[in-house]
């Protein structure tokens, strides 16, 4: 977790809470954004992502909590500066470029108080950086999606924002276009090193872009840390899950020797849920083989559905004691529904043994 | 500003009014007395500046005098009349409310060129003007207030609204009867409200020839009426309460009822044409529709009604002016209704095929044929202030 | 995602909101003060009058005026909808002209067409003289002077309301409805009826609500036909009897009546606005129709355009063309002429400020792209828009007392002080009527404006915030530019309602200012028609562009704007 005191921390909000009539929108949130980093908010629709977002841009007026930027406490009890005094950029989904202005002047419309000449240069810079160099004239409706989600990044960054904010910004966009535009914005993002905030339901937009990521649920963060920590330790199942299928097997054993139905783990894999102890079997990691190991670990079960996804099989194994485990096998050793296999969990293996 | 307080509580200020003006003309009828079928409201309604007295007790059989016999003395009674101001520098422009309409163009082109006065004119239906000219009170930009129904002029007059004027010109033209006691308003020309009949359906012998035959029987689903929504409508029932006090009832609903539903028509060209194409095969309309160019009356006779030496005479309207209380240019709006009693006297009238009230004007060739009739002489002043009464009373005998 | 636009708005600097607070109090006074003076009167009913309506004529005037609402609603409804409906979903020869000739009868004022369609119909027109001729002397006709008379014209010249509105919402909101629709299998009746029907229901609603308060607030119509309704009871009250406080009483039962026309249209309609606007990638692919189908759908749209618009207008060519033959008044000469530039004169000014009062109303309304008007603000800044709602009559003499009053003030103001010298009179300027315009047209600017506002996307606004730009800059740069195309429909929707009205004119125009419409009203007041028919044909040409504007908005595909 960050720390209060970092001198380079640019959103700093402390248990923002935020109702919409009854209905509680987001509720004590807690989240910090250092200098040159992206946080993704990830959560499913609904669950306050934009709300907060809007918070920090100060669309929306907070119930409770403090929002500071930088050094400067922009929302909080009795205090609540307007968005156009809170120097910061804001990416829609679909880009809500201004129809009457041409690109230019989209890029250009947050440098009013620049002279002109070095408006024009600013524009020319952001639109170089953003490859529009040649459409300067053109107006938003003469433009493909990706280029119109670039001239919203360029309008929202010519200012040279504090933070950039981005509401679910690939959203819009169709799938072969997504994963294009969101390695350019990456690497935009990268070369400009503005913090940023963005907002998404999807996992791989986060991952792209995401240094850390927030795990939004009903109104609340349930989890912040990089993806990588996020993935390996999960608070929980629904965490766990929003990296794909998993399987969670209840610990039992004592603490130093930790055992699930798939044998002994790790005493450090094991995660201390609401629920209890569990190790994490996520397909890719499961064994499965049609022969009990030498050394007598795994346990038996039976296949009750096969599903061919690309680079192999996916199997739902039933194990002998009621568990349901689903793995991922090689599209050369195909296991039969109906078959019988002995299944292991190769991640969560003690060292000792792998 | 008195004229706002005026305004204010016509109730009170109009029954003194009324009172006032009819004890001068005709101090026997102060009231009008409906009988038997009189409407069931309080003993006495008030409704503007008229008094309508309600009383199944009051005598009737008498028919009320609302004469005004010459003997009365036109102008010795009439209160000083102001002086025109003179300070008020003429502007070399005069608004005029006028409730003429049509055929009056040139007439004020005429005088324009004539004077290099210009008129900027307000056209529109007489108590609409009235109503506004009230409203405007001392600060209205209007000089003149010429309505083509003498009601309105009436009216006005005893709201104030109107300057009382000495011009010898203008009591020279203008008969007695046909302007005001107080000087404060001049008829200009005479409209006669006749009955047309359809020649073709209706026999020399089955002619009507009173108002009064058309509220009988023989008449049923016969006759085309002009809805009492018009002042037309509103002046002649005046006309009739005037002449038979509670009884006018009686007429009025026996000529709403020979009238079907669909022979109201608001529009007195329309019903002459309907009469003429046997749509209805009599009705009552101003005498000038006779004369538009263009109308279709091969099968319609004008009949003036009331002719008998003993009867009344026909129902006669007066389209006059006034120049206005308020007005800053009283020396050139006297000017403009001396000019239209005189000069243009015949211009104004022939325009519309009216009678001009000035004897000395030449009536147009064709309207020439119309002119000898008998005329109500009732003092048409007093019985206009009856039309607020007379639309009651026309609603309650069911005109439409 | 759209940030919500339910959350309540960071604090501009307090003198903004006073500011816009203390501008909307002044509009909301501005505009509901002749209304106000008109309801005021009721304090102290006229109980003569009333006892004297309630023993004779009030019954029969309330019924006539409730029944020829409801019928002509329902006519006009019928028809509308039935030809938006054949003109949406079929094609037969001359269909596309069709559906732009039908609106034509919306620049046709509906007292025109009343005094044409008596005069031909009436006992001594051509048509009866024809009939007659055919079928002998004492053939039966139909009355003609009669309310079903009255509501047949009314139903003709008020139809486009809900053609218009129909026609729109099929194309928004039911052609992908339909399209679904007939992939199941269904016929197109019963597309209509189970589909089509429920779709377009709220803009039906919305047509029919205009024209029964079209219906309610008429008079010239009802004149024509000498039929007694409400509004020509408001008319005797007010110049027959003199009771220009009992006739306000009577108004502001019409005002009553539209109130609660309103209240019913906003409850059907409901969360309408809310609706998607989505329209389907597959247009419905119009049926082709032929032989005899094709001949009925002709005769339709042809019957309906010939009786609406096609013989009025030819009897005025007709009469025009005499009136001119012969010269003098009616004709193409001077009077003519001034006319014309006082009714444009006075439908540009009143556009041009119906069109910054109803900007002002849906910006103060929408201050902040992302919160909703508070509560009774927003309520206040609608009623006090309700003008249209109002009978002209109404408004004109509401005026007339706010602006007496007025006068009268300044009246003592330079009685106070000699040297002050104030010449001008409110009442009877030009000022005095375009204040009684604005007050009754203001509402048709606001609704397209806001109409419009409803379509720019809150975040094109939220986004110029967090890119540094004020209320101020916001409303200049981004809002204004964006509402540039609705306010310029609200502006010619306005002239439109401006060469066409009557009765506010009539009563409050300075001398030597008549326009079209009186000129027309004097004439046919006079059994002039054919001097009244150029002037009648000049407003009617004036309108046609505009209106034919209007409907190309209306059934634009959505489009990226």
């Amino acid at each position: 977790m960050s720390n209060d005191t970092d001198r380079d921390v640019i959103v700093r909000a402390r248990n923002v809470s935020k109702r919409h009539g009854t209905v509680e929108a987001i509720a004590d949130m807690t989240l910090h954004v250092r200098s040159g980093e992206v946080v993704a908010l990830l959560g499913p629709s609904g669950c306050g992502k934009s709300t907060f977002l809007a918070s920090i841009a100060g669309l929306v007026r907070i119930d409770r909590g403090s929002i500071d930027l930088g050094d400067r406490p922009v929302s909080g009890p009795g205090l609540h500066v307007a968005p156009q005094d809170r120097r910061v950029g804001l990416v829609f989904q679909d880009h809500a470029l201004f129809p009457h202005k041409t690109v230019a002047d989209n890029v250009g419309f947050g440098l009013h108080a620049m002279g002109r000449a070095d408006r024009r240069s600013r524009v020319g810079q952001m639109l170089e950086l953003v490859q529009l160099t040649d459409k300067g004239h053109r107006y938003p409706h003469e433009l493909s999606g990706g280029e119109s989600q670039r001239v919203a990044l360029a309008r929202a960054l010519a200012p040279a924002p504090d933070v950039l904010l981005l509401d679910e910004p690939f959203a819009s966009l169709d799938p072969t276009l997504r994963s294009e535009v969101r390695e350019e914005v990456r690497s935009l993002l990268r070369s400009v090193g503005t913090a940023a905030v963005m907002v998404s339901h999807d996992i791989s937009d986060a991952l792209a872009l995401g240094d850390r990521l927030a795990i939004l649920r009903a109104g609340r963060i349930v989890q912040t840390d990089a993806p990588d920590a996020i993935h390996r330790r999960p608070v929980d199942e629904h965490v766990a899950r929003i990296f794909g299928p998993v399987t969670a097997l209840a610990v039992t054993g004592t603490e130093g020797a930790p055992v699930t139905v798939l044998g002994p783990v790790a005493p450090a894999s094991v995660l201390r849920w609401a629920t209890g102890p569990v190790a994490l079997a996520r397909p890719h990691t499961v064994d499965v083989s049609n022969h009990r190991c030498r050394d007598g670990s795994g346990a038996a079960g039976t296949v009750r559905d096969r599903q061919f996804v690309g680079h192999g099989f996916r199997l739902v194994i039933a194990l002998d004691d009621g568990v349901e485990v689903i793995a991922d096998v090689a599209s050369d050793a195909p296991h039969d529904i109906g078959g019988r296999v002995v299944v292991r969990n190769r991640a969560a293996l003690p060292p000792a043994a792998g | 500003m008195y004229l706002f307080r005026l305004r204010r509580s016509p109730g009170v200020l109009g029954v003194l009014a009324a009172v006032a003006t009819l004890a001068v003309a005709a101090p026997q009828a102060s009231a009008v007395s409906l009988g038997g079928s009189c409407p069931k409201i309080d003993a006495t309604a008030t409704v503007g500046a008229t008094r309508v007295v309600c009383s199944n007790t009051a005598k009737s059989g008498k028919r009320p005098k609302l004469r005004w016999t010459t003997s009365a003395p036109p102008t010795s009674t009439a209160p000083q009349a102001a002086t025109v101001a003179s300070s008020s520098a003429p502007k070399g422009k005069l608004t005029v409310y006028s409730g003429r309409t049509y055929g009056i163009e040139e007439v004020y082109k005429r005088f324009t060129k004539e004077t290099g006065i210009e008129l900027d004119v307000v056209s529109g239906n007489d108590p609409a003007n009235r109503s506004r000219l009230a409203q405007e009170g001392a600060r209205t930009p209007a000089d003149v207030y010429l309505t083509v129904d003498i009601a309105s002029l009436v009216r006005a007059a005893d709201e104030g609204l109107l300057a009382a004027v000495s011009s010898p010109t203008l009591v020279g033209a203008i008969p007695a009867d046909l302007r005001d006691v107080k000087n404060r308003w001049f008829g200009l020309t005479r409209r006669a409200r006749v009955i047309y009949v359809n020649t073709a359906n209706v026999t020399k012998a089955d002619m009507p020839t009173r108002y009064e035959d058309l509220a009988t029987s023989k008449w049923a689903g016969r006759i085309c009426s002009r809805p009492s929504s018009h002042v037309y409508t509103q002046s002649f029932a005046a006309n009739i309460i005037a002449a038979y006090g509670e009884r006018a009832v009686g007429i009025l609903s026996g000529i709403a009822r020979n009238t079907k539903s669909e022979n109201f028509i608001d529009s007195d060209t329309r019903i002459i044409e309907t009469i003429n194409a046997g749509g209805c095969d009599a009705g009552i309309a101003n005498t000038y529709y006779f004369f538009r160019p263009g109308l279709k009356r091969d099968n319609v006779a004008l009949v003036f009604p009331n002719q008998a030496d003993t009867d009344r005479g026909v129902h006669v309207n007066v389209s006059g002016a006034g120049i206005v209380a308020a007005s800053d240019d009283k020396a050139n709006a006297q000017r403009f209704i001396e000019w239209l009693a005189t000069d243009a006297s015949a211009d104004f009238a022939n325009g519309n095929a009216e009678y001009p009230v000035n004897p000395k004007t030449v009536v147009r060739d064709d309207v020439k044929p119309y002119t000898t009739f008998r005329a109500d002489q009732s003092r048409i002043d007093d019985y206009s202030k009856m039309q607020p009464a007379a639309l009651i009373v026309l609603t309650d005998a069911g005109w439409r | 995602m759209q940030v919500s636009s339910r959350s309540t708005a960071p604090s501009g600097t307090r003198t903004q909101s006073l500011r816009s607070a203390l501008t909307s109090v002044a509009l909301v006074v501005v505009l509901a003060a002749p209304v106000a003076a008109v309801l005021w009167s009721l304090r102290s009913p006229d109980r003569e009058v009333w006892s004297l309506l309630a023993r004779t004529t009030l019954a029969r005037m309330v019924l006539t005026t409730v029944g020829l609402a409801a019928a002509v609603a329902i006519g006009a409804t019928v028809l509308g909808a039935g030809l938006a409906w054949l003109c949406v979903t079929t094609r037969f020869p001359g269909s596309l002209v069709f559906r732009r000739l039908l609106v034509v009868p919306l620049a046709l004022p509906s007292y025109v067409s009343a005094f044409v369609w008596t005069g031909l119909l009436q006992f001594a027109g051509p048509v009866q003289g024809t009939w007659r001729g055919w079928f002998g002397d004492d053939a039966w006709f139909p009355p003609v002077r009669t309310p079903v008379g009255a509501g047949l014209v009314l139903i003709l010249s008020l139809y486009p309301y809900v053609y218009i509105a129909s026609l729109s919402a099929m194309r928004e909101q039911a052609s992908a409805l339909c399209a679904a629709a007939s992939t199941l299998g269904l016929r197109p009746r019963a597309i209509f009826w189970r589909v089509a029907l429920p779709a377009i229901r709220p803009a039906l609603a919305a047509g029919a609500g205009l024209v029964a308060m079209e219906t309610l607030t008429d008079v010239g119509v009802a004149r024509a036909f000498s039929v007694s309704t409400l509004g020509d009871g408001v008319l005797r009250v007010w110049f027959g009897l003199d009771r220009r406080d009992a006739a306000a009483e009577l108004a502001s039962m019409l005002v009553g009546l539209v109130l609660l026309l309103v209240l019913v249209e906003r409850l059907t309609r409901g969360r309408r606005r809310f609706t998607s606007r989505s329209t389907s990638p597959f247009p419905a692919e119009p049926v082709v129709l032929r032989g005899r189908k094709a001949a009925g759908a002709l005769a339709l749209c042809g019957s309906t355009f010939f009786l609406a618009a096609g013989v009025p207008l030819t009897t005025l060519a007709v009469w025009a063309v005499d009136a001119n033959r012969r010269g003098g008044e009616g004709a193409l000469d001077k009077t003519y002429v001034r006319l014309l530039q006082t009714s444009l004169e006075l439908a540009a000014w009143t556009s041009v400020v119906c069109v910054a009062v109803g900007t002002a109303l849906v910006l103060l309304a929408r201050r902040n792209p992302w919160r909703r008007p508070n509560g009774w603000m927003a309520r206040a800044l609608h009623v006090a828009s309700m003008g249209y709602a109002v009978p002209g009559l109404v408004v004109a003499a509401g005026v007339l007392t706010v602006l007496t009053w007025l006068d009268a003030r300044i009246d003592s103001l330079a009685a106070w002080n000699d040297r002050l010298y104030l010449p001008f009179l409110l009442a009877g300027s030009t000022a005095g009527v375009v204040y009684a315009l604005v007050v009754r047209f203001a509402a048709v600017a606001r609704e397209n404006i806001d109409a419009g506002a409803q379509r720019i996307d809150p975040r094109v606004e939220q986004v110029a915030a967090t890119l540094g730009a004020g209320e101020r800059r916001r409303r200049w740069q981004v809002t204004l530019p964006l509402l540039r195309p609705s306010i310029l429909v609200a502006a010619l929707l306005v002239a439109v309602d401006v060469l066409k009205e009557l009765p506010a004119t009539l009563l409050l125009r300075p001398p030597g200012r008549d326009t079209l419409a009186v000129f027309v009203w004097n004439m046919t007041n006079e059994s002039r028609w054919d001097e009244a028919a150029t002037p009648a044909l000049t407003i009617v040409l004036l309108g046609l562009p505009l209106v034919l504007v209007v409907l190309g908005r209306a059934t634009a595909p959505a489009g990226r704007r």
